[in-house]
């Protein structure tokens, strides 16, 4: 038995009809699952040039290679489709208990094209799908949606529901596809390709066993990693934590981090808990990227985020994840039960904003993650807006009498309160900034931060250039979670993969900027090795821990009876990435004109600050980036040598672009 | 190969009202059939079947048990990471995280009555934290 079912199944929305496809393991060698699988049958499958929001565009929920079989950190799915917001390849990522759910229902993955002329959701459960009408069901939010579909179809089983809120009905182009009750997909605007497709939810009760090669080898290597990523660390109290962040930010040198320092945090605080140290390094964005931890003096001791632990009644574990980052919090009189708020939302509605309001913060994460639009993007337009009421781009006349002003909780409750429903000034800003910049002056453009269109997550570039390089190379722009150069010292790749160099513990900070081979090699090897993890289901946070202490490899082979080596892998990774590239080079996509916003580059230089002075070269760094992993190093384009080696020729010629 | 039903069914539907994913059908005091394509496997017909009418997968027949001799998840609280791996495997949905067992919650049987003691959340579990036991209630 593998831990892979061989199959898909595809939903006509139009004909309201469904069909099952039978894969072969050599498909499965070839891009594994998850993303890779999603990348092959939307490149195989959507006409060039679709609409995102037309019945030609496939919505795809994919599960990964290793999800179900017994490993840890492997109950991700994956949502693809051509991307609304930026009109590339479009993905998003999320936890809680759906991944498995849809093995469970005997698939690797459930993509839909078409669309439908009423609401209507997909159910099923061992007696197989059924279309049924999700009229009652819209215009509700997610968690209520989730919940009524929960009963409804509370058999013995209680099934696995994923569904929109009110921002993807309203096709809103930074909305996302929320599971588990406000666990969200938020990236890529994909809530909004579920609403032109009049799909509100998916409901999943199936109770197939998902199997893996070596169940014993399998679950073996899990107790030594459960065993070796929970050591019994005692962490330092978030004080100390930023007090670290700002003696980082000082020293002359930077120093590569440990993985069991981000297992240990995650742990305690969730991604939050890194958000002390951020803010103290120079990576956490201030006032709409403009500005530096100088103009909060003091936000460490007034947003504590140990605040949260005081709240938090509940651990929450995605399922087959030892770690639980996730954690169900409550404010007495306001909050009954939420998802605690992740490090990106609290930059989002904190720093960017200019605002020590936490409560205000889980209130609007609360709202976003049932109306389904993703905390990252908006929170970016909110802090767009306010740069322009600032500057006088934007008035009260144009806000119905509210003063935009940093930090103001009122202004913010406001517009966001708007923006999710696509109504009032909010409007302006529901598809995201770049959008909203083109209905404004001229100048407006340049205080639209996003990449590719967009809004480019919470980790300074002017810090960490990998992170502008990603956000500008990967195929989705505008991510954190595609590239970085901290991660290559996180992943450790190299105790694994033959030719990569070790990290040095210290380097100097300016060698940061370098296009050298040895950080190019490296950026081509993280995108690889991402696209990799993401194909197996794998969380992001457990692979940050790193590939000595996360068997992802041996897992690879021990739930299918393959016997590839991790650079083996690490090939089919860089399949996986090239074949999106192709994807958006069809599109007519130019990936020399995706870039991040000028202000992330250092354009102009910070005057103050951890990132004093700071301002580099994107495009020497890109260029650098297209050469390692086989691109054109001018262009961009995936060279026909690449496509060759990588078998990808076929595929590509018959998407008429060779 | 799964569970299958042989004429000595008489037709009692103790076996349908037990199945966990509605595989089995048939008429009252007729022989029942059992849908291979939707059979997973559990082994709770066998052991409700009065009548030793249902052979397993291996081809062996079913032994009748008690249900008050099934065996039952017991989740051993040093081991379990509370990964929830158990949880989603049940096939009838009786283990449930217990919001009372501290930091980090880990499952219980919340569902005593309805377990149907197939033990694929012992098999699921990757610690080795659930062990089958005959519970004894007192
Ligand atoms: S580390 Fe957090 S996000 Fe990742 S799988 Fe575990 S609980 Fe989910």
């Amino acid at each position: 038995m593998k831990s892979y079912t061989g199959k898909v199944l595809w939903v006509d929305l139009t004909r309201g009809t469904w069909q099952e496809e039978t894969l072969s393991d050599d498909t499965y060698k070839k891009y594994l699952g998850g993303i890779g699988l999603g990348a092959a049958l939307l490149y195989r499958d959507m006409p060039a040039k679709a609409d995102p929001l037309g019945p030609d565009n496939i919505l795809g929920f994919m599960t990964g290679l290793l999800t179900g079989a017994g490993s840890f950190f492997t109950g991700r799915w994956m949502a693809v489709a051509k991307s609304p917001l930026t009109g590339t390849w479009g993905d998003s990522n999320c936890g809680g208990t759906l991944a498995l759910a849809i093995k469970q229902c005997g698939y690797d993955g459930i993509l839909f094209k078409g669309a439908s002329d009423h609401p209507v959701y997909l159910y099923i459960d061992s007696k197989g799908p059924q279309l049924l009408d999700a009229s009652p069901y819209w215009g509700k939010d997610a968690v209520e949606t989730e919940d009524m579909l929960t009963e409804a179809h509370r058999g013995k089983k209680k099934p696995a529901v994923a569904a929109i809120g009110r921002s993807g009905e309203k096709l809103s182009l930074i909305s996302g596809i929320v599971n588990d009750r406000g666990r969200i997909a938020g990236r890529s605007g994909l809530g909004a390709v579920m609403g032109s497709k009049k799909l509100k939810a998916v409901v999943l009760a199936g109770s197939q066993r998902v199997g893996a090669h070596d169940p014993i080898k399998t679950k073996y290597l899990s107790l030594k990693c459960s065993r070796d990523v929970m050591l019994p660390l005692k962490l330092m109290p978030s004080r100390l934590v930023s007090m670290f962040g700002s003696i980082i930010g000082h020293l002359p040198m930077g120093m590569s981090q440990s993985g069991i320092l981000v297992a240990g945090i995650m742990r305690k605080w969730g991604s939050v808990g890194t958000l002390p140290a951020s803010v103290g390094m120079g990576d956490t964005p201030f006032k709409n990227w403009a500005g530096t931890n100088r103009d909060m003096p003091g936000f460490n001791q007034k947003v504590d985020t140990d605040f949260i632990l005081k709240t938090e009644k509940r651990k929450y574990h995605c399922r087959e994840c030892p770690l639980g980052c996730g954690g169900i919090v409550e404010l007495e009189g306001k909050l009954a039960e939420s998802h605690k708020l992740e490090y990106e939302t609290a930059a989002s509605f904190l720093t960017m904003l200019m605002s020590t309001d936490i409560e205000l913060a889980y209130e609007m994460n609360e709202l976003l993650n049932r109306e389904g639009m993703d905390t990252i993007s908006a929170g970016s337009c909110v802090a767009f807006a306010m740069e322009c009421f600032e500057k006088g781009w934007i008035t009260k006349e144009d806000t119905g009498g509210v003063e935009l002003t940093w930090g103001s909780s009122e202004a913010i409750r406001l517009v966001l309160s708007q923006m999710v429903v696509r109504e009032g000034f909010g409007a302006l800003l529901t598809d995201g900034v770049k959008r909203a910049a083109e209905k404004l002056v001229p100048e407006a453009a340049d205080s639209a931060i996003h990449a590719g269109g967009q809004e480019v997550a919470y980790h300074d570039p002017r810090l960490d250039p990998g992170m502008g390089l990603h956000a500008s190379v990967d195929p989705t722009p505008g991510r954190h979670t595609t590239g970085a150069q901290l991660y290559y010292d996180l992943y450790k790749l190299w105790t694994r993969v033959p030719g990569l160099k070790p990290a040095a513990l210290f380097y100097p900070k300016d060698s940061k900027f370098e296009a050298d081979e040895y950080r190019m090699k490296g950026a081509a090897a993280v995108s690889n090795f991402t696209q990799f993890y993401n194909a197996m289901g794998m969380c992001y946070f457990g692979m940050l821990i790193g590939v000595d202490r996360v068997p992802v490899f041996e897992w690879a082979n021990s739930v299918t009876g393959w016997n590839i080596k991790p650079e083996g892998y690490m090939e089919i990774g860089r399949r996986i990435q090239t074949l999106r590239q192709m994807f958006n080079i069809r599109e007519g996509i130019d990936p020399r004109k995706i870039n991040v916003s000028k202000r992330l580059l250092g354009v102009p230089p910070q005057t103050v600050g951890p990132n004093k002075g700071v301002s580099y070269d994107l495009e020497k760094l890109k260029q650098g980036y297209w050469k390692e992993i086989g691109w054109d190093s001018e262009t961009g384009i995936p060279t026909e040598e690449t496509i060759a080696a990588l078998d990808l020729t076929d595929l590509v010629k018959a998407g008429g672009v060779l | 190969m799964t569970h299958i039903i042989i004429e000595a069914c008489t037709g009692c539907t103790a076996c349908v009202k037990i199945c966990p994913v509605a595989a089995i059908s048939g008429e009252r005091k007729e022989l029942h059939v059992i849908d291979a394509a939707v059979c997973i496997d559990c082994g709770a017909c066998g052991k409700i079947c009065p009548s030793a009418a249902i052979f397993n997968a291996e081809g062996e027949l079913c032994q009748s048990l008690k249900k008050t001799m099934w065996l039952k998840p017991v989740v051993l609280q040093s081991k379990c990471v509370a990964c929830g791996a158990c949880i989603q495997v049940c096939p009838t949905s009786v283990l449930e995280f217990d919001e009372a067992s501290g930091e980090h919650v880990i499952p219980a049987l919340i569902d005593e009555k309805n377990c149907i003691g197939c033990s694929f959340c012992e098999a699921a579990c990757p610690t080795h934290a659930i062990e089958m036991r005959v519970l004894v209630t007192t």
